[in-house]
């Protein structure tokens, strides 16, 4: 067996000060990659979940023609809302839930004040199958709707506040706990109907909390005399990993009268949100790799000089030229592997410490509090590893080169 | 024998006309007489009040053409001033003049942020749209009907309606959504006799019963019927001229 391996791990323990310094570059440079992910991470999974297992689904369904002017909210084109339809699409491998929804747009009052709002008519005996956090925003004292519901809404919290409404276990003087809801059908006729208010949303999006009243889909569709019609079809995904296969499966299956988008395509700000995050966590770790190899490369450079007489007596014993270049490429091994490894536990010690407690977060637009869990991302967590050894290595190839380029008798002579 | 049978077919036949009681098709056609001449301009001013107490007035002409078009000119305050809508059929388009260039705008929307709904206005065909019936009276003198709409295209499910005995001229309706829910109710005054034989209410107050403290006033300052009306003025290339 070679003994430069051992010579490698002894030659790092020996320096032990110039050693430390690298360590420590590049310890701090993975635990801090290692932890700014994991923030990030826990970030993009609070929002994620919301969007996608709280409000849009994975995939949604409209009729062909209905996106392009989602804007106005349109009635039509519509959907049949019938067990023919949903077999289909749950039929779909990939495919973990189905739920259909109508949103429209109308008046909310509460007989003082009037204003616009966008109404959600959910299915509540099949919505959770197709979000499966369907209720997490509702506040405490509320309640998510409930099969059965028929006049009842959940109202954005800020709508809510500035109607002064309130769940009617919440009732106090000069509150209200009923608002009327005014639409009008697709070929124009007016209708209105009154609800009461079940409970409060709380979300990230701040339009969701303004605009957004949920009511259950059977009175969404008498309001609208929309009878056993939706907009939109509400898909979970078993595994989010396989989205854009589930959503082509889904196109193939549907056929052209049908549109299929995914969530992405549904909350582009969502999207942009997390672009955004990943391109500036992506800029902050280059940073620290830059610091990382920066770090090897001097103690590298440091090193050959201070071991040009060693490196000398090495030649002169016969040791060859690329064994030296491989001596000097193992001991930067060495601290990479070092360094790495307790750069990933501190990293990981300091996510999963975080991931337990939570980060409070304000919310964006509203007064509520949500908790930030980060998380680790055993692929990324690798990927940091192998690069911090990676990096060590090719920093250190140039001073190694150099050495192993001495002339043994001026390196002998050296002081 | 026979003089008798003719006798209670004569009085069967006069029945109605006895107890002075018209079909409820005679006063829905009365009705679009009146509110609704087939041709017809007019000058008016629109107050809308808003839940804040806030109000605003508009000025604004009207042609109305046929069953089908009409066109409205905003005069005044100066924030409005200079735009359309022209109706024809059931489209709507809105011209702004500071884009010029005219938008189309669903039927449903109501009239310039007021509570009368562009259907309240420019399309009054009770006859077409809704199949009515006489109810018994509450307020003396009049005659009420309930009117339920024909199709799904109208702009109210229900509409109730009291006219007066003496001419058939509307008092006050109210106007109901599919769930039963009152939408809006209109009181008509200050009837005008605006051309020799023609006299109609010159002010509705239109109400919003869902959100009380708003309504909307409409008064007519003058309005000719017949006018000449050519095709032209109602096709988009016309907006803004």
């Amino acid at each position: 067996m070679s003994p430069f391996p051992r010579m490698a791990v002894r030659n790092v323990a020996r320096n032990r000060r110039r050693s430390l310094i690298t360590l420590s570059a590049v310890l701090l440079g993975v635990t801090a990659v290692v932890t700014t992910r994991g923030i990030t991470d826990g970030f993009m999974r609070l929002m994620v979940d919301d969007v996608v297992k709280g409000r849009t689904g994975a995939l949604q369904i409209h009729p062909t023609g209905y996106m392009a002017s989602v804007e106005a909210l349109p009635l039509e084109p519509s959907l049949p809302y019938d067990e023919a339809l949903l077999a289909r699409i749950e039929a779909v491998p990939g495919v973990a839930g189905v739920s259909g929804r109508l949103t429209f747009s109308g008046l909310v009052s509460n007989g003082v004040a009037q204003t616009t709002f966008v109404g959600r008519g959910l299915d509540p005996a099949r919505e959770k199958r197709a979000v499966p956090r369907f209720g997490f925003e509702v506040r405490a004292g509320g309640r998510v709707l409930a099969p059965g519901d028929h006049a009842q809404a959940l109202l954005g919290s800020e709508l809510a506040r500035s109607f002064r409404a309130v769940p009617t276990r919440q009732m106090t003087e000069g509150m209200v706990d009923r608002v009327t809801l005014a639409a009008s059908s697709p070929k124009g006729q007016a209708n209105s109907m009154d609800v009461a208010v079940e409970g409060l949303t709380e979300s990230t999006l701040p339009f969701e909390n303004k605009r957004v009243v949920a009511v259950p889909l059977k009175l969404a569709q008498e309001l609208l005399g929309m009878d056993g019609r939706v907009t939109e079809l509400v898909v979970a995904v078993k595994d989010l990993g396989d989205l854009e296969e589930v959503a082509a499966q889904l196109r193939v299956a549907l056929g052209p009268a049908y549109e299929v988008h995914t969530w992405q395509e549904l909350q582009p700000f969502v999207r942009d949100v997390i672009q955004r995050q990943r391109f500036i966590l992506g800029v902050i770790s280059a940073i620290l790799f830059v610091i990382i190899l920066t770090g090897i490369i001097n103690t590298m450079l440091m090193s050959v000089f201070e071991r040009v007489r060693e490196i000398g007596t090495m030649l002169a014993v016969g040791v060859k030229r690329r064994q030296v270049l491989r001596l000097f490429l193992l001991e930067a091994m060495v601290l990479g592997v070092v360094g790495g490894v307790g750069g990933v536990a501190l990293g990981a010690a300091i996510v999963s410490f975080l991931g337990a407690k939570g980060i409070p977060v304000e919310n964006l637009g509203t007064s509520g509090t949500t908790f930030v869990r980060p998380e680790l991302d055993l692929l990324f967590v690798g990927m940091a590893f192998a690069v911090a050894v990676m990096g060590a290595v090719l920093a250190a190839a140039w001073p190694a080169w150099k050495a192993s380029q001495l002339n043994p008798v001026d390196a002998l002579r050296s002081n | 024998m026979k003089a008798f049978v003719l006798a209670v077919v004569a009085v069967m036949a006069a029945g109605p006309a006895l107890a002075g009681e018209p079909t409820p098709e005679e006063l829905l056609k009365r009705y679009d007489e009146v509110m609704g001449p087939r041709t017809f301009e007019a000058e008016s001013q629109m107050t809308a009040w808003r839940e804040d107490g806030s109000s605003r007035t508009y000025e604004l002409r009207m042609l109305k053409a046929g069953e089908d078009k009409s066109r409205i000119w905003f005069k005044s305050p100066a924030s409005v001033k200079g735009q359309e809508i022209l109706r024809v059929g059931d489209n709507l388009w809105i011209y702004l003049p500071n884009v010029k260039r005219a938008t189309r705008m669903a039927n449903r929307e109501s009239f310039q942020g007021g509570d009368f709904n562009n259907a309240d206005i420019l399309r009054v065909n009770y006859s077409t749209d809704y199949a009515g019936k006489l109810l018994p009276s509450d307020v003396p003198e009049t005659w009420a009907l309930e009117l339920k709409a024909k199709t799904q295209e109208t702009a109210y499910d229900a509409i109730k309606l009291w006219v007066r005995k003496a001419d058939g001229l509307p008092v006050k309706a109210q106007y109901f959504g599919t769930s039963g829910q009152m939408l809006r109710s209109a009181e008509f005054s200050d009837y005008t006799e605006f051309e020799k034989g023609y006299t109609r209410p010159a002010k509705i107050v239109m109400r919003n019963e869902l959100v009380k403290s708003r309504r909307s006033e409409l008064v007519l300052k003058s309005l000719k019927r017949g006018v000449e009306a050519p095709a032209q003025r109602f096709t988009q290339t016309d907006l803004g001229r």
